[in-house]
């Protein structure tokens, strides 16, 4: 595959390379936004490791390469060519920074998706996605795509509830069956409260342990003590 | 209203006995009020109550379909049917593809339930009259017809006023409480409108709903401690006696009549709607907001003028109200987002698509996984794909069918624990128990105290599980 690929440009520090740094540097570019973790390269390229590690660094030096965090495994040593960004697999996604969850940044978005569905009501994928673009709260737009995924996140947490317009009321102005997002008011996200996880058994992990004259027994449970503690 | 707490001694004894003769209910609430056990001492001063009192009380309720009379002992069953090839084939496939064959047990408990009409009637005690006759048949709706045959019944099987049993109708009860819990749940879901006009679609289809369930009747959770069941329908029967439906119990039926859809609509539930205390100011257009509400998820289906309410649909959401609220509280936020996901999509979900969509990081989501799976809350499967490299992902999904009855277990192993749990607490004070009452004092008066509260926290919390008992098991 490698040989298939267009050379570097003529100019471009690839041109100094020594063969070892060459193979190196072909193996990793050939894996594009994939990039290759180094134990991988070292089966396949077969060098000594001195060699192997110098002419790594080598290549990082050169700007030739850069090191990536993979998401399946944090702690490996994953290389990929400078010019690609890593692909989905390895960076984990547009939420992900450094191989984490950007949480912070999703809370915003989450917050502003939120905050523009109550002040529209109903809104449309398109609604919010406009209202954000205007809101000029972020250096650069979101996708729809990633809008979509912060609304069907925020229907599962039950902040909100997904809903097709009937076209009258309050969905007046959204064409008949088009998906609308409606806050959830006053209890978001807090889903009602079942009689089973009111007792201590409803939400104890140990309820398929605990039998009546076991360890683990509701005559000696310390939940229900704890339960009792009025 | 001043009859509702003689209905509730009635009832009592009938559940404490299981079946009454009228002499009996009479003998028994007159005893109680001698003995101060009575709900009607407050009302009626220790009065002693008449015959005539406690006929009327037990119409009311018979009239409501809270009592019915019992099912025959020895009911007369008819010779089952030859066996011969010809008259089977002559019924044709298309009845034998529908109906199964009843078993004669079927046949027998089927042959043994009186007529509408005389389940729900009462043999009322009179002075005789001047040509002699004696007992006298109440209910609303006998006819010429049934009226002969319950005559005919009469002179061979009821006997006398005196030997007609009666009992409390569970059906009715759950089924009562099958709408209780039905609005209920829609107040949570949704709001105290969308729940008034559920409410009144109920009330005006009350009458046409002839099946509890149509997989299940009569009281099977009584399988499970005929205590708890007790206390339960006792606290039940309370909340629905003071409920005023026993002032009008005969609504006009509305539309047409199926045995759980029944179609209503906008005007004839507006006119509940109106009827009731909450809806009394609701608007027209703000009924039609809550109706559009109702249908989305569809719990009310409505068409060109005509709604129906579908009760397996609420029935449904409330079960997966009821089991997520227990996932977010036993394995936090994260597991609930990713048990919504997988409940709503209702088919296999691979690891990574499952993080993704519910933003739980991709170290995490397996752990969340597979503790819900550990705790049998989630199905996981494995696919190995051969390709270059050999890999392995998981894969995961909601089975509700068999989750249900997992959660049903528990909840069952819950109660039972809280049963287990109350008579340790109260082994533990049994010296204390057997003090006299004024010699509870200083600490063993704290005691004392604590083990009332611990009693009364129990049973409230058995009575409330036992709600969602039923929401699993009967509804
Ligand atoms: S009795 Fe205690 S240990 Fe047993 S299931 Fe209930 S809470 Fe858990």
């Amino acid at each position: 595959m490698s040989l298939k690929r267009k050379q570097p440009d003529k100019k471009s520090p690839a041109d100094s390379l020594s063969d070892h740094e060459h193979i190196l540097y072909n193996l990793i570019r050939g894996k594009q936004d994939i990039g290759i973790w180094a134990g991988d390269m070292k089966r396949e390229i077969n060098l000594p490791n001195n060699i192997f590690n110098k002419s790594l660094k080598s290549l990082q030096a050169k700007n030739l390469i850069k090191e990536v965090v993979n998401i399946q495994n944090k702690g490996r040593k994953h290389y990929m060519a400078a010019e690609f960004e890593p692909s989905k697999e390895i960076s984990g996604g547009a939420w992900y920074v450094d191989g984490k969850l950007d949480v912070d940044f999703i809370n915003i978005v989450r917050a502003q998706c939120v905050r523009h569905i109550v002040r529209l009501k109903v809104a449309t994928l398109e609604g919010i996605s406009d209202a954000l673009k205007r809101s000029g709260v972020f250096r650069e737009d979101l996708t729809k795509q990633q809008i979509e995924e912060i609304l069907r996140a925020l229907v599962l947490d039950g902040d909100i509830v997904e809903l097709k317009s009937n076209g009258s009321g309050v969905f007046a102005n959204v064409p008949v069956g088009k998906v609308c997002y409606k806050s959830k008011g006053g209890s978001v996200g807090e889903p009602r409260i079942g009689a089973f996880v009111s007792i201590p058994c409803g939400v104890c992990p140990q309820i398929g342990l605990c039998t009546p004259d076991g360890i683990i027994s509701p005559k000696t449970c310390e939940y229900y003590t704890k339960w009792f503690d009025f | 209203m001043l009859l509702v707490p003689q209905c509730i001694d009635l009832l009592k004894g009938l559940l404490e006995h299981g079946r009454l003769t009228l002499k009996q209910m009479f003998d028994r609430v007159n005893s109680a009020v001698r003995e101060g056990k009575s709900f009607v001492v407050n009302t009626l001063n220790r009065k002693l109550v008449t015959l005539d009192s406690v006929q009327e009380t037990l119409i009311k309720l018979v009239t409501a379909r809270y009592v019915e009379r019992c099912p025959a002992p020895e009911p007369v069953l008819a010779p089952p049917p030859p066996k011969d090839n010809a008259s089977t084939q002559k019924r044709g496939a298309k009845t034998q593809q529908i109906e199964e064959p009843k078993t004669r047990e079927q046949e027998v408990l089927e042959a043994a339930v009186p007529v509408e009409a005389i389940r729900f009637s009462v043999i009322t005690n009179t002075e005789p009259d001047v040509d002699g006759e004696k007992k006298e048949i109440k209910s609303s709706t006998v006819t010429a017809r049934e009226k002969r045959k319950y005559d005919a019944l009469e002179s061979d099987e009821f006997g006398a006023a005196e030997t007609v049993v009666y009992r409390a109708n569970f059906e009715e009860f759950i089924r009562r409480l099958r709408h209780k819990a039905c609005v209920d749940s829609v107040r949570a879901r949704l709001d105290d409108g969308a729940a008034t006009v559920l409410s009144a679609m109920l009330d005006a289809t009350r009458n046409a709903e002839t099946e509890v369930k149509t997989k299940k009747s009569g009281p099977s959770a009584a399988s499970f401690g005929g205590g708890l069941l007790l206390t339960f329908f006792w606290f039940c029967l309370v909340g629905l006696l003071v409920h005023p439906l026993l002032a009008s119990p005969s609504l006009g039926v509305l539309g047409s009549v199926k045995a759980r859809y029944v179609s209503l609509s906008m005007s004839s539930i507006y006119e509940e709607v109106i009827k009731n205390e909450a809806g009394r100011n609701m608007t027209l257009e703000h009924l039609r907001a809550s109706l559009a509400e109702l249908s989305n998820p569809p719990v009310v289906k409505g068409s060109d003028d005509s709604y129906s309410i579908d009760f397996e649909k609420i029935i449904e959401l409330a079960h997966t109200d009821e089991v997520e609220s227990v996932v977010l509280k036993r394995y936090g936020r994260d597991a609930y987002r990713i048990f919504r996901l997988l409940s709503k999509e209702g088919r296999l979900m691979e690891t990574e698509k499952i993080a993704d969509a519910t933003f739980v990081g991709k170290k995490d989501a397996p752990k969340v996984l597979y503790k819900l799976w550990k705790d049998d809350y989630l199905h996981m499967e494995k696919l190995v794909v051969a390709a270059a490299r050999q890999m392995q992902f998981l894969l995961w999904k909601v089975k509700k069918e068999t989750l249900w009855k997992h959660v049903l277990d528990e909840m069952f192993h819950a109660a039972l624990n809280l049963r287990i749990r109350q008579a340790t607490e109260v082994d533990k004070e049994k010296e204390l128990l057997l003090l006299p009452a004024e010699k509870r004092t200083g600490a063993l008066h704290d005691r004392n105290n604590r083990l009332r509260n611990v009693k009364i926290l129990i049973q409230s919390s058995l009575v409330k599980l036992d709600d969602s008992i039923m929401l699993f098991y009967d509804f």
